[in-house]
């Protein structure tokens, strides 16, 4: 015996595994057979070995011959409830078809916008994820500090890549790529082409990238001269159907290069997005409109280069990091042709973050930045909207729970046990909540293409079929399932069988419920009345930004680039000349501009105490011209610029500076100020102050400005036509001439007001999208209202005729009906103010120019909740105290 | 209403695998075996005997589940019964489910025998020169 039990005790493990899998009535013969099996095999092979054979044969007794022998699954009186439990579900959403529908569309549109703001992050947090090598592709930008200023900067010296190449450890592949901005392409003399987004790339690029070539050897030919890769798109845009690969484009009206292949359109989630790479060219005229940097007279120093680094596989980033700084110690810091001032260092930034990199002037070249803040802020708009939705399903589920108090009662003194009534339940809201769910992928799929024009993206449903989302969403719905469907079912199955079958409808009504319902009423109209006030200050904001005083002219007023600046002169001329043509100005950039250029200047030139300063060049009308006020002193004329050649050391600048700059050196009130001087690189003398004008964007102070004469850098000019005269006479006229002037170059204007108006275009997007949301989650929230107050109404039907039956008024009744819920709500309101107060106040910090919050914003915010409210309370109240006591009170 | 569901496909199924083999009245190689060893091993015909029995005879190596399964699936079609043993020490104390062939079994074993034999007698028998 105590062999076998021995054998038992081996062997429990295999057995117990049949016993998972087989019949019941099968078990004993085959567990029999077995072991008579293993005792043969024991003598037979020894009892290690048997041991295994044991666990080999009940593996394959998992066969469907004997699994299929299985009397199945569930156990009848638990499968047999659960099918019924369905049909009283289905008949109980049947028969309050309303009810049910608030139930499920409010969900499902909260489930849509948790999806669709799902969507948004995924793609926004996926930006060039796509790369094989994504983690391991890095960045490197560049740090100076000037004085106190510092320069983040994604431009890099020429030299560096070659010096990481050769200095470096633990890096795999380097490549330095010039980004240039609109460039002429002449594809043939009767077509010139505009085109941005040009790359100018060493061969190794492609090692780093994952660039798919459709046609032509990419790395092979960007390894030799004067080759060209172009993209689809652009290829059609140049060649329509036409073979593109060798032929031959014209950049600049000299550089030939040959076409030797043909990439996929870059992805709508990558940060690089180049329509054209060229092989590498070291000519410095080819490769000057782009961005650069200069902080001295050598090459380290000259930042116009954008450098990528692959790290080996098991590299450690932060060697490298100390790699690098050693190499600008070395070669910049160290350099006695460096001002002492000056220090840089260079920093390696992983590829991924370049999407959320603000603070690099956008992030880089075509790179339009996201504030990571922006994602956070969707999540919680996300976060309010699903709870809102959960909020309205449990309010109207343990509402509705009076009426299952029968039921409940029913089932419970025919020997329902509570986890039955709480598992019905849950099924319930299970299947009310795959049903929003449903219903929401299709909202979502209809509705992605609006969102992609809102914010011009380009998202698809596809994200949304993988193995990791689909599982986020199989657990949100779970989630759902268990925050708005645990507490109604767990309530509803508490009812007491007796109180609940004795008592009828009315008196059934629980009260207990009552005053979670109304506190869940009061957070979901707390955040509404948040949502509103927000809405109304960030739409005045908005409108703010697009209407504020900048300090200067902008209607009417269009800009051209002149090409070749030595013909400014003459071309101003002729544009003035022009019948609709008021004025016309010359300047490097417009007065606002996210093109300006920065300088640093101090009081005097030991001074250590440096300010950041923008400088405008301009010749002596942009003042009158963009009605810039003038308080003291005069403007420069021409006559007094003096070009380098001539410099001499005692000779001065002589500029216009603003009242911003006088602060900032403290040199007084404007009329004092005229004649004193500072130092900005060379000595500046005031000949001018001019009132301070908006030079950025609105997010941005007024930065200390110095004007300036400088006819080289004229390469804009600024153009005003007369109040009502015919715009496109006025701009053919225009372009008319500067074709002449320019008959190899693409013509373009801007008009100043649009440009403006661009500037806030991440704003208007984000806005358009916040206040979707908002009154998306404002309409749960009414929606919840209504069903909720519907239902007091139906509850509330027999009160009422008695109440009209003893003589009450219309009036009184809907007081009746309105009061305790308007007195909810108004609550929520007033503790809402003060908060929505205070964090729109902290929002806006980071804005420069915001508008004040006043009690006008909070009166319209409460007119408008009242006036929603109470037509939505009213509707229902007028409804129920309209209706003929009679048919209520009839009717048992 | 679920179960009865289930149990009337699981029915069906079975009843139509039966209902196919029945109408064919023909059994695999495998299945004959099994039947003949039931008929031979009489009152101890079981799956662990039945298995044993063929290795040794044959020498050709069985799994002890596709004996069971077999022996269900002739029990399903009627050829042969079962009912359990009584407990003995060996085997941990567990009871044997013993196999008889059913009268249904006989004939088919029977006229198997003679449709081979039938077939037999068509071969040219080879003879002593």
């Amino acid at each position: 015996m105590s062999h076998h039990d021995h054998h038992e005790n081996h062997n429990y493990h295999s057995l117990r595994l049949l016993k998972w899998f087989c019949p019941d009535h099968l078990y004993e013969e085959i567990e029999g057979d077995l072991i008579q099996k293993f005792d043969s095999d024991a003598k037979a092979f020894g009892e290690r070995n048997a041991k295994w054979r044991l666990l080999w044969n009940v593996v394959r007794f998992f066969r469907p011959g004997i699994l299929l022998r299985n009397k199945f699954l569930l156990k009848p009186k638990y499968s047999n409830m659960m099918i019924a439990n369905l049909h009283f579900t289905i008949r109980h959403l049947m028969k309050q078809k309303s009810n049910a529908f608030i139930h499920v569309v409010g969900l499902a549109i909260g489930i849509t916008v948790c999806l669709l703001i799902a969507l948004y992050i995924n793609h926004q947090v996926g930006f060039d994820s796509y790369h094989q090598n994504a983690e391991r592709i890095y960045r490197v930008n560049s740090a100076f500090k000037e004085g106190g200023i510092n320069f983040d900067l994604y431009a890099t010296p020429d030299k560096l890549s070659q010096s990481i190449r050769s200095n470096i450890t633990g890096v795999q592949q380097v490549a330095k790529a010039r980004a240039l901005f609109k460039t002429v392409i002449e594809v043939d003399p009767q077509k010139l082409f505009k085109q941005d987004r040009i790359l100018v790339v060493e061969p190794s690029f492609l090692d780093v990238f994952d660039i798919r070539t459709l046609k032509g050897e990419a790395k092979k030919s960007l390894g030799q001269p004067y080759q060209a890769l172009l993209s689809q798109s652009t290829v059609k845009k140049f060649f329509g159907k036409n073979d593109p690969i060798g032929k031959v484009i014209k950049l600049k009206g000299k550089f030939l290069f040959t076409v030797a292949g043909v990439m996929e359109d870059p992805l709508a989630n990558t940060s690089l997005p180049a329509e054209i790479l060229l092989s590498f060219t070291d000519d410095p005229e080819f490769l000057d409109n782009g961005d650069t940097w200069g902080f001295g007279d050598f090459d380290w120093v000259q930042l116009q280069m954008l450098t990528f680094i692959l790290i080996e596989k098991r590299a450690d980033a932060a060697n490298i990091q100390a790699q690098l700084t050693t190499i600008a110690e070395k070669n910049i810091n160290e350099n006695t042709n460096l001002s002492e001032k000056i220090r840089a260092s260079f920093e390696l930034q992983p590829l991924n973050e370049i999407h959320f990199d603000t603070a690099r002037f956008g992030g880089g070249p075509w790179v339009s930045a996201v504030n990571k803040s922006w994602l956070l802020f969707f999540v919680g708009i996300g976060a309010i909207v699903l709870i809102l939705a959960c909020v309205n399903f449990l309010n109207l589920s343990t509402a509705k729970a009076a009426i299952r108090a029968k039921e409940v009662g029913i089932r419970k003194s025919i020997g329902a046990v509570r986890s039955q009534l709480v598992f019905q339940f849950l099924i319930e809201s299970f299947l009310l909540v795959s049903v929003a769910m449903l219903l929401s992928l299709i909202i979502t799929s209809f509705s992605l293409k609006a969102m992609n024009d809102l914010i011009g993206q380009s998202i698809s449903l596809q994200s949304i079929l993988s193995i990791k989302s689909i599982s986020m969403i199989i657990c949100t719905l779970v989630l759902i399932v268990l925050l708005a469907g645990l507490y109604p079912a767990l309530f509803i199955a508490r009812f007491n069988p007796i109180t609940s079958l004795k008592s009828n409808l009315l008196l059934a009504t629980p009260r207990a419920g009552g005053m979670l319902r109304r506190s869940l009423v009061a957070v979901q109209f707390f955040i509404s009345s948040l949502l509103i006030i927000a809405v109304i200050v960030i739409s005045k904001q908005v409108e703010f930004m697009h209407s504020k005083n900048l300090g200067f002219e902008k209607e009417n007023i269009i800009t051209v680039e002149l090409p070749n600046v030595r013909m400014a002169k003459s071309i101003a001329n002729e544009f003035l000349s022009l019948p609709n043509v008021k004025d016309v100005a010359l300047s490097r950039s417009s007065p606002i501009s996210r093109d300006h250029w920065f300088n640093t200047i101090s009081s005097d030139s030991t001074s250590d105490n440096r300010f950041s300063v923008c400088a405008i060049h301009a010749d002596e009308k942009f003042y009158s011209f963009y009605g810039l006020k003038i308080l003291s002193g005069r403007v420069p004329i021409v006559a007094e610029f003096i070009p380098d050649s001539l410099w001499k050391n005692e000779d001065v600048y002589k500029v216009v500076v603003n009242q911003k700059l006088l602060k900032q050196l403290e040199l007084g009130e404007p009329n004092e100020a005229i004649g004193k001087h500072f130092w900005w690189g060379t000595t500046a003398e005031i000949v001018g102050v001019v009132a301070d004008f908006n030079i950025e964007p609105l997010e941005y102070e007024i930065a200390p400005t110095i004007i300036t004469q400088h006819p080289d850098l004229f390469s804009q000019a600024n153009i005003k036509f007369e109040k009502g005269s015919n715009l496109t006479d006025g701009l053919a006229s225009v372009e008319k001439v500067w074709k002449k002037n320019f008959p190899t170059e693409v013509f373009e204007i801007k008009f100043l007001d649009q440009q403006i108006h661009d500037f806030y275009q991440m704003e208007n997007k984000v806005y358009g999208l916040f206040k979707i949301f908002a009154v998306v989650a404002i309409g749960i929230s009414c929606l919840g209202l209504w069903g909720l107050v519907a239902f007091m109404a139906h509850i509330r039907v027999k009160e009422i005729g008695i109440r009209k039956v003893f003589g009450a008024t219309m009036k009184s009744i809907v007081i009746l009906f309105s009061k305790d819920f308007l007195l909810t709500i108004g609550i929520a309101f007033l503790i809402a103010c003060p908060i929505a107060y205070l964090s729109l106040k902290k929002l806006l910090t980071n804005v420069a120019y915001r508008v004040e919050i006043n009690w006008d914003v909070f009166l319209l915010a409460a007119a408008v909740l009242m006036a929603v409210v109470i037509l939505l309370i009213g509707i229902q109240a007028i409804r129920s105290a309209k209706a003929i006591p009679i048919n209520s009170l009839r009717n048992e | 209403l679920g179960v009865t569901t289930w149990k009337f496909k699981i029915d069906l199924l079975i009843c139509l695998t039966k209902h196919k083999d029945m109408a064919k009245e023909y059994l695999g190689e495998f299945e004959e075996l099994i039947l003949t060893m039931v008929a031979a091993l009489q009152d101890d015909a079981y799956g662990a005997a039945i298995s044993e029995e063929i290795e040794t005879r044959l020498k050709r190596e069985v799994n002890l589940s596709a004996v069971h399964v077999t022996l269900y699936r002739l029990e399903d079609k009627g050829y042969i019964k079962s009912s359990m043993g009584g407990g003995t020490k060996e085997r941990g104390g567990r009871r044997k489910r013993i196999y008889t062939v059913t009268s249904a079994g006989m004939a088919m074993l029977r006229a198997m025998k003679e449709s081979r034999v039938e077939l037999w007698k068509l071969v040219p028998q080879l003879k002593m020169s």
